[in-house]
């Protein structure tokens, strides 16, 4: 009983920091429409250059406080200037992708400037422990508490009472008529985001105080968790994110007690899927965001749930290029005639690994671009793909052939039930949703030991032999290129033939307007499941390849960068188009090979190639379709 | 001579949304205290025109001069603040806020005279005595006429000198209607100058000076209050007259 009364003490402290992270999120998508991806990279940079004042510049911590919160609200500011003015009247989800590409660039950043460990934090609060009956809290738990809530409170004040807290609030309910009072909408949005640049940084430094580390990952799982409670107190009100933080901080404290630390964030996670599932308006919310276009697309303003049209009418149809199935065969066969030319085992390899992330790439743009759901979390189907091999290969010694359909069946129906809480979310929400998704997967691979042996990872896996062409054994690379080819290409060709049959033009109606769809009579529910577990398969056989080909898995070839790195592709090929998916998935996926001594800017040139493309070519270098 | 020069002059005007051209060559002016009435059908264009006098479209051709200076491409904040309000189309009061705060949100223009504004809030409470009632109350829950009323009160907060209002009327019964005419004219012997945008030609002659009527995004007849008002053709189309 102490210690559970200690587990919610201590759970209020870190509640009320998600809470802080949760009301960036709200400020930005009440005021801007959006949800701001970058919210975990402002919140990761403010806990890190505290630290560099501290640790480099030797100042003490409520200075270096106040510089990285200044810092970091002006890097807010600077967000909206690059990521999301240039891209007023694009398609709606350019500016989600576009932060989106701005967190990867940071983060990535982060990871040269002070390397990709964790590391102590250098300054900390008194650990004294007080008692209140049996129930313990520390000294830091109060300060955060304290901390958290002033900030809480002053914000509550300056929105309530200020000219400027007011304009703010009018731009969020309606930025046409707010304009039209001699309200500067745009400076209005700057503020939101230097505002969330503030909070973010705020709660970077409690959350160091808080675990007395800082590391350069740390931007993504807090940001979802600010996001898990934002979203729990229905996205748009700040006591709904107190309430939301809270209840998260009480819910995973108790969870990490009970259940064991290394559940605590698969936990918090599980808890905003179930969420979605059950009361996607959030506990507090109405049918508020419902109006918003379905659970929080965006505000009125978006009257589809298209991804790809835009509030302007200005933007003209483009136009989509890609081949017919029987294309892929003829591209196929072409490709089958590179071992016969090419010795060298080293540029074998890179291709295998382009076809691998083509039908990757493939498999997220039939999910996000025709069925419209923004997948950030296929990194976990893809792992569950190469975990089911590797799992069934290795200790099991079956052959290719059960191992590689299991990994497609099982895959499938993983996407599938993944799929489940996300049926009644559209546009930005459903993405965060996948994020939820992708970090559960990687969280199961990274700690379910007696499967998946941990960080050490499944090795030795055997070359596959495949019974149904008599026992044939892959042991080569040029023998595992054709292997891996041939399967490539009959994925692409079937999952061709489905986006182009009348099922592929159910998605993209479902995709323009579900709404319109639902009310059509068209079972849109039962669309987007089988487009999950169409991709999942997909993802799942990409798995189960790479197993093969790699002979060891591993949890961090399943990390949320895979999974951005994924949609990257997808949405550089053209949104749906599968030609095109097919063709920048190879292509960026062999990029690194010509990048040989610069492995540590991959990420950050993909996120740059995202950022330039969404301005001169959101539909895509094919095209979308 | 201030009083000779046009508040507002529109010069032969082209809007485009997109590939769609809304506006064709319309050319308007508002002189000083003057009621100009803008009627016409719907998408006739009407709406249009007052988005372009508030810069919140822009042009494609033509020229718009306020008070004798151009302001073409400017902010909407920066035509505001040259003393002019908007009651736009459909009175888009904020819902989640008190009328009390939509009221001051009309008066941001002005936001650094606290002193004036308290008791210029004081007569709006005056002059809307249902307002003042329902300071409280969130603008949303509030009835359509209701709204309508907030939205001029909000306007009038402003302490315009010129004010731009599209569809008053619109979906209002006549006794609201005529609430809402009765507060315009008060504007007028206030000497406020209005540019009024209506479908309902009744009422919109009976308070202008002048009137333009558009037709498919251009100027189809123009003229005093008076003569439009016994034209046969707008009697006809848009007075209801055989
Ligand atoms: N944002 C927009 N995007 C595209 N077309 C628009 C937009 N706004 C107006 N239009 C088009 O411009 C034309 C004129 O519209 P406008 O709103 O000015 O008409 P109106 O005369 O005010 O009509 P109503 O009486 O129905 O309000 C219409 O054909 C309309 O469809
Ligand atoms: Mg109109």
């Amino acid at each position: 009983m102490e210690l559970f009364l200690s587990q919610i003490l201590n759970g209020l402290a870190i509640g009320q920091v998600y809470a802080l992270i949760a009301l960036g999120f709200s400020l930005v998508f009440g005021v801007a429409n959006i949800i701001n991806f970058a919210q975990g990279a402002l919140f990761m940079l403010g806990a890190f250059i505290a630290y560099s004042a501290i640790a480099w510049f030797g100042l003490p911590l409520i200075p270096a406080a106040i510089v990285s919160v200044v810092i970091v609200a002006i890097l807010g500011l600077l967000l909206e200037r690059i990521a999301l003015r240039p891209l007023m009247g694009a398609p709606y989800i350019a500016p989600f992708l576009s932060t989106l590409a701005i967190s990867t660039i940071i983060d990535q950043s982060a990871e040269i400037i002070w390397s990709p460990e964790s590391q102590p934090f250098p300054a900390s609060i008194s650990s004294t422990t007080f008692f209140i009956g049996n129930a313990y809290i520390t000294v830091t738990d109060l300060v955060i508490f304290g901390f958290g809530a002033a900030a809480t409170i002053a914000l509550t004040l300056f929105v309530s009472y200020t000219w400027t807290g007011r304009a703010l609030r009018a731009t969020a309910q309606d930025p046409a008529a707010a304009a039209q009072l001699g309200i500067r909408t745009d400076v209005m949005r700057q503020i939101a985001f230097g505002l969330a640049g503030a909070l973010g940084a705020l709660s970077g430094i409690l959350v160091a105080l808080y675990f007395q580390s800082v590391f350069p990952q740390m931007g993504i799982p807090f940001g979802l968790k600010g996001f898990a409670a934002a979203l729990l107190g229905g996205l748009a009100r700040i006591p709904g994110a107190v309430v939301g933080g809270l209840l998260l901080g009480i819910g995973e404290t108790l969870a990490s007690a009970y259940v064991g630390d290394s559940y605590r964030d698969a936990i918090a996670f599980s808890l905003l899927l179930l969420m979605l599932l059950v009361r996607p308006n959030g506990l507090l919310g109405g049918g508020k965001l419902n109006a918003l276009g379905g659970s929080g697309a965006a505000a009125g303003a978006m009257p589809t749930t298209s991804l790809l049209a835009s509030a302007s009418s200005q933007l003209s149809a483009t136009r989509a290029y890609y081949l017919p199935a029987w294309g892929f065969l003829v591209v196929g066969a072409a490709f089958a005639l590179v071992p016969l030319l090419v010795s060298s085992t080293y540029v074998l390899q890179a291709l295998i690994y382009g076809f691998i992330f083509a039908l990757l790439a493939v498999s997220v743009s039939l999910v996000s671009g025709a069925a419209g759901i923004l997948s950030i979390g296929h990194a976990a189907f893809f792992g569950v793909g190469a975990y089911a091999v590797a799992v069934l290969a290795r200790p099991y010694g079956l052959s290719a052939d059960v191992t590689l359909l299991a990994a497609v069946v099982l895959t499938a129906l993983v996407a599938l039930i993944a799929a489940i809480p996300l049926l009644k979310l559209s546009g930005h929400t459903a993405a965060l949703g996948t994020l939820a998704i992708g970090q559960i997967g990687f969280l199961v691979f990274l700690n379910w030991v007696s499967v998946t042996r941990g960080p050490m990872g499944i090795l030795n896996i055997p070359h596959p032999v495949l019974e149904v062409l008599g026992g044939l054994r892959f042991a080569t690379t040029g023998q595992k290129y054709w292997l891996v080819l041939g399967l490539v290409v009959i994925a692409v060709v079937i999952a061709e033939r489905y986006v182009s049959s009348p099922i592929g033009r159910t998605w993209r109606a479902i995709r323009e307007d579900r709404l319109a769809a639902q009310a059509s009579g068209l079972p849109v529910r039962r669309y987007i499941l089988l487009a999950f577990a169409i991709s999942g398969a997909l993802a799942g056989l990409a798995g189960g390849l790479f197993a093969y080909v790699q002979q060891v898995v591993s949890p961090e070839s399943f990390t949320v960068e895979t999974s951005i790195l994924i949609l990257t592709m997808a949405v550089l090929g053209g949104l749906g188009n599968l030609s095109g998916a097919v063709l920048t998935g190879f292509a960026l996926a062999i990029l690194p090979e010509f990048l040989r001594g610069f492995e540590e800017w991959r990420m950050i040139i993909y996120g740059l190639l995202l950022l330039v493309a969404l301005r001169v070519r959101p539909q895509g270098l094919l095209g979308a379709r | 001579m201030a009083e000779t020069q046009p508040r507002i002059v529109i010069d032969a005007i082209d809007v485009h949304y997109g590939a769609v051209q809304a506006l064709f060559g319309v050319s308007l002016t508002v002189g000083a205290r003057e009621v100009v009435a803008v009627l016409g059908g719907n998408a006739s264009g009407k709406s249009t025109t007052i988005k372009s006098v508030l810069g919140l479209v822009r042009p494609t051709k033509g020229t718009i001069t306020l008070d004798g200076a151009p302001v073409n491409g400017q902010r909407p904040d920066a035509i505001i603040a040259r003393g002019v309000a908007s009651v736009p189309e459909g009175r888009r009061v904020f819902p989640e806020m008190s009328v009390y705060e939509n009221l001051l949100l009309g008066a941001y223009p002005r936001r650094r005279e606290a002193r004036e504004l308290a008791g210029d809030l004081e007569r709006v409470y005056d002059a809307f005595p249902r307002l003042k009632e329902r300071r409280a109350q969130l603008a949303g829950t509030m009835s359509g006429g209701e709204q309508q009323m907030l939205a001029l009160a909000r306007a009038w907060l402003r302490k315009p000198t010129l004010v731009c209002i599209d569809e008053p009327s619109m979906g209002l019964s006549p006794r609201f209607v005529d609430q809402v005419y009765e507060v315009l004219q008060s504007w007028k012997a206030q000497g406020i100058t209005i540019l009024l945008v209506e479908q309902n030609a009744r009422m919109a002659l009976e308070l202008a000076d002048r009137a333009y009527v558009l037709q498919h995004g251009r100027v189809a007849v123009s003229g005093t209050a008076r003569d439009l008002a016994s034209d046969p053709q707008v009697r006809k189309a848009y007075l209801g007259a055989a």
